[in-house]
């Protein structure tokens, strides 16, 4: 990676260096052996870590501010709980999060009283917010908008749109399908195709020397 | 209620990566899953694209929820390593641990290393924001406009490019803030639609009217 092209690839070469650097620091997988181990400073490490992840997808699936507070609040306790299970020589500390965060959001948003709220919270989000919280919101989103716009890239629409409805919105592929108007195994393989698509694109970048 | 017959259950791999599955469906997967090792491999390939989804949605917790977790684990005991009864609605979640553990995935270490980088950014951002002294200015220039927003408690200031125009191709733009009558340049390439960080720049004193930025050629 010793290029010496300015610019964007500039750029883009300076950022790859920087993340190799970072390997060195504690890791995320780290904390969390620690963690595992009853260590509570190594939680509150990996609490500042791990929660903008936990909350801004418990956010984006229960839409409610409140009731996303609770259920972060009820994962980041059961990540303590179970962490003495993660095993890192068989998977990532984040993919480890991500499935019991994932879990526990679409667990709640699927009683009825969920889906009311977040109908009634799609309006209400439209209404201003304070200048702080507009600007955090902004910097969260611009940040994170490459990178979501990087992985999902690679997708057709129809399998974003199939995507983003089973894992952002936590919809049954049942509910995908009615949403979309399409039959159900058609949602089934656009979820499927989508999956794998993310899958090659992630490993491709992650693989890269 | 969908029910695969025998042929297509392989193509519920993605759906239940994603707990799109009801319930019963879920529990016939899983069923499926122990005898079927393709469809293992699947699972085991989606959680981490799962994982990189679910970091895309990253967003800031808000302030109390720290304090809340905190006191909450030093009342929560651990579970042993291994347990044998668990409570129902994590049947899921550990069926989806024991798929997950089947296959290491190494090679996803450099995506989350760079999440890690980023959260650790965004809670350095957050605390600039949050700053009770933190004030945010605009700044308008011919490429379009920028916000910074500054805290001299936290001894750092964001800046967040979302009304900016896109820098030609091979340059980047560069921000200098200027300190007692002296332009320093900024560390921190400015890229278009991106918000960055910058510590120990604050110049509250000077006033952010006196910042520039302008287009380079992006060497360093």
């Amino acid at each position: 990676m010793g290029t010496t092209s300015p610019g964007i690839d500039g750029v883009k070469s300076r950022r790859r260096l920087q993340l190799v650097g970072d390997v060195a620091a504690p890791s995320n997988d780290d904390f969390l052996v620690r963690v595992g181990r009853g260590d509570r400073e190594a939680f509150a490490m990996l609490y500042d870590q791990i929660a903008p992840v936990v909350y801004g997808l418990a956010r984006r699936v229960v839409r409610d501010a409140q009731i996303a507070e609770d259920v972060a609040q009820e994962t980041l306790v059961e990540i303590w709980r179970q962490a003495p299970r993660f095993d890192p020589s068989k998977g990532r500390a984040m993919s480890w999060v991500a499935v019991i965060a994932h879990r526990r959001a679409v667990d709640r948003v699927r009683s009825e009283q969920s889906h009311r709220n977040r109908d009634v919270l799609v309006a209400s989000e439209r209404h201003g917010s304070s200048n702080g919280d507009e600007i955090s919101a902004a910097i969260v989103r611009e940040d994170t908008r490459i990178e979501v716009a990087d992985s999902l890239a690679c997708l057709t629409d129809v399998q974003r749109e199939a995507i983003q409805l089973a894992f952002y919105d936590g919809r049954t592929y049942s509910e995908v399908a009615e949403l979309l108007d399409i039959p159900v195994g058609t949602a089934k393989t656009r979820i499927r195709d989508g999956l794998i698509k993310l899958r090659d694109a992630t490993s491709s970048i992650g693989g890269a020397p | 209620v969908n029910m695969p017959g025998r042929d297509d259950i392989h193509l519920l791999a993605g759906a239940y990566a994603v707990n799109a599955l009801d319930d019963l469906e879920a529990r016939r997967f899983e069923q499926h899953l122990t005898a079927c090792s393709s469809c293992r491999d699947d699972v085991t390939g989606f959680v981490t694209a799962l994982g990189t989804l679910a970091a895309s949605a990253a967003e800031l917790p808000p302030r109390g929820l720290r304090a809340t977790v905190i006191q909450a684990v030093d009342q929560t005991r651990q579970t042993a390593t291994s347990v044998s009864k668990r409570p129902h609605n994590q049947r899921h979640t550990l069926a989806f641990f024991a798929v997950f553990s089947i296959a290491a995935c190494t090679a996803f270490a450099v995506l989350f290393v760079s999440q890690s980088h980023k959260n650790s950014q965004l809670s350095a951002k957050a605390s600039v924001v949050e700053a009770a002294d933190a004030r945010t200015t605009q700044l308008v220039g011919g490429a379009g406009q920028i916000r910074v927003t500054y805290s001299s408690q936290e001894n750092g200031s964001v800046l967040l490019a979302d009304g900016l125009a896109s820098a030609p191709a091979g340059q980047v733009y560069e921000l200098w803030f200027i300190s007692n009558g002296t332009p320093q340049r900024s560390d921190v390439p400015v890229r278009c639609n991106a918000a960055c960080f910058d510590s120990h720049r604050t110049r509250t004193g000077l006033g952010f009217g006196a910042c520039d930025y302008r287009r380079t050629d992006g060497r360093k």
